[in-house]
């Protein structure tokens, strides 16, 4: 089943979401994870992203691509996760069981597990900062796309790529000056 | 090919951002067992819209909490419950009774048998508040809430929003964490529940911009203790304390 085959699919079988998860998967998960930093709520995000995908297919229409709809779900999933989730705060939990001060599980994770310098300045930007560069330079969606996906005008688009270009630059600097590998 | 308007190190961000693949084969047969059991889950959600009226019925406008445990003890209670103790918010028809009950119709429904309902919250009959835990047979666990409104002329209930937090087997998230929690708001209501993993901690407590107080009530089932808290207000105006079974506060109020 290719690219064209999925898309033109009106009514969702197994194998199609199947279909849809092996080549989407990673990359709305990935999604997920940029906007709430925390993996198990981009385990849930992307869990209910695909079910939304499966249940409502025929509300896909084809002037987007397949992974900007899904990551659209995505997006929306992850707003009423976050609204819900108030108390749910690396904060809290660190409180009731320290184990480094000043510092979450995830946080832990993520200094651990980042693929490199540049994803740990990635996810130290303002989420508005990092979806909009992240969308911009890893999904490689138009200007145009990120202002349709955030609902914000395209002089905002580029106004936060401008601004998270300008803090990464400052962000590697400082790791250069300190002294890391890269 | 890097574009001359984008830095060099765009380059680098067209890889993956973590090192492990975390969109796993797991999560992958969860999300399709889940996707294709939406007849089940339809007949659940009538069942629940059924228990619910009934519920508002003999409530009178209360606000109902159902299930498995009592404030008082803290003891595991496996059967339909009748204890009842008093919310600290008031209506004109007098203070708002939280009564304990049995949830398991909703558990067969969804045919997870490691499906436990923990608390159903039915403000007024409009809307309604579930929390739940599922232990999956590959040892993964999930705490969440839904919550649900009556939409259009058929007044089907339908979901609004949910938050959920999984803990996957084998990765230990959950023994790193002394407590995480769920909110939802609801017109002038917030609905909270967390669950408890730090032994240190008995109960919790929220307070207002006005430091009057409102008592979390304590339900337990077999995958832990919760505490559960309606509030009349804005999430945004409460500080919420932990404290340990002699009342004495456990670190710092949290906003």
């Amino acid at each position: 089943m290719d690219k064209e085959d999925l898309a033109h699919r009106v009514n969702p079988d197994q194998a199609m979401l199947g279909e849809l998860m092996d080549r989407y998967g990673q990359d709305v998960w990935n999604y997920a994870y940029f906007l709430v930093k925390h993996r198990a709520m981009a385990d849930d995000i992307a869990q209910d992203t695909f079910i939304q995908a499966y249940r409502h297919f025929s509300g896909f229409r084809q002037e987007a691509s397949l992974k900007t709809w899904l990551l659209r779900i995505a997006r929306n999933v992850s707003f009423n996760y976050r609204n819900a989730a108030f108390f749910r705060k690396a904060l809290l939990m660190d409180i009731v069981s320290p184990r480094h001060p000043g510092r979450s599980a995830e946080q832990d994770y993520l200094e651990r597990e980042a693929a490199s310098e540049i994803w740990r300045c990635v996810m130290e930007l303002p989420v508005k900062l990092r979806e909009t560069l992240v969308l911009h330079a890893r999904y490689e969606l138009s200007v145009a796309e990120i202002a349709d996906l955030q609902r914000i005008p395209e002089g905002t688009v580029k106004s936060r790529l401008f601004a998270a270009r300008r803090r990464m630059e400052s962000l590697l600097k400082e790791d250069y000056e300190d002294g890391p590998a890269y | 090919m890097v574009q001359p308007t984008n830095p060099q190190w765009y380059e680098e961000l067209r890889g993956e951002p973590l090192k492990e693949r975390n969109f796993t084969d797991t999560l992958a047969a969860r999300i399709k067992e889940r996707a294709t059991q939406t007849p089940k889950f339809a007949w659940m959600r009538s069942r629940v819209a059924a228990a619910g009226l009934a519920a508002a019925v003999v409530a009178s406008g209360a606000i109902f909490y159902t299930g498995l445990s009592d404030s008082q003890s803290h003891k595991f209670i496996d059967a339909p419950g009748t204890d009842t103790i008093s919310s600290a918010i008031g209506t004109s028809d007098g203070p708002i009774r939280v009564k304990f009950g049995s949830g398991s119709t909703e558990a067969e429904a969804y045919n997870e048998k490691n499906r436990r309902d923990l608390t159903w919250i039915q403000p007024d009959d409009h809307a309604k508040f579930q929390f739940w835990t599922i232990r999956y047979k590959d040892g993964s666990y999930k705490f969440g809430g839904d919550y649900y409104v009556k939409v259009g002329s058929a007044q089907d209930w339908q979901r609004q929003g949910s938050s959920t937090f999984t803990e996957v087997a084998g990765e230990s998230r959950l023994n790193n964490l002394g407590l995480f929690s769920h909110a939802f708001g609801h017109d002038q209501f917030t609905v909270l529940a967390g669950q408890l993993t730090d032994d240190a901690i008995a109960s919790a407590y929220l307070t207002n911009t006005n430091d009057e107080r409102t008592d979390a009530s304590i339900a337990q089932n077999a995958d832990g203790r919760f505490w559960v808290a309606i509030v009349n207000g804005r999430l945004s105006d409460f500080t919420l304390q932990m404290i340990d079974r002699e009342g004495r506060p456990v670190g710092e109020p949290l906003r």
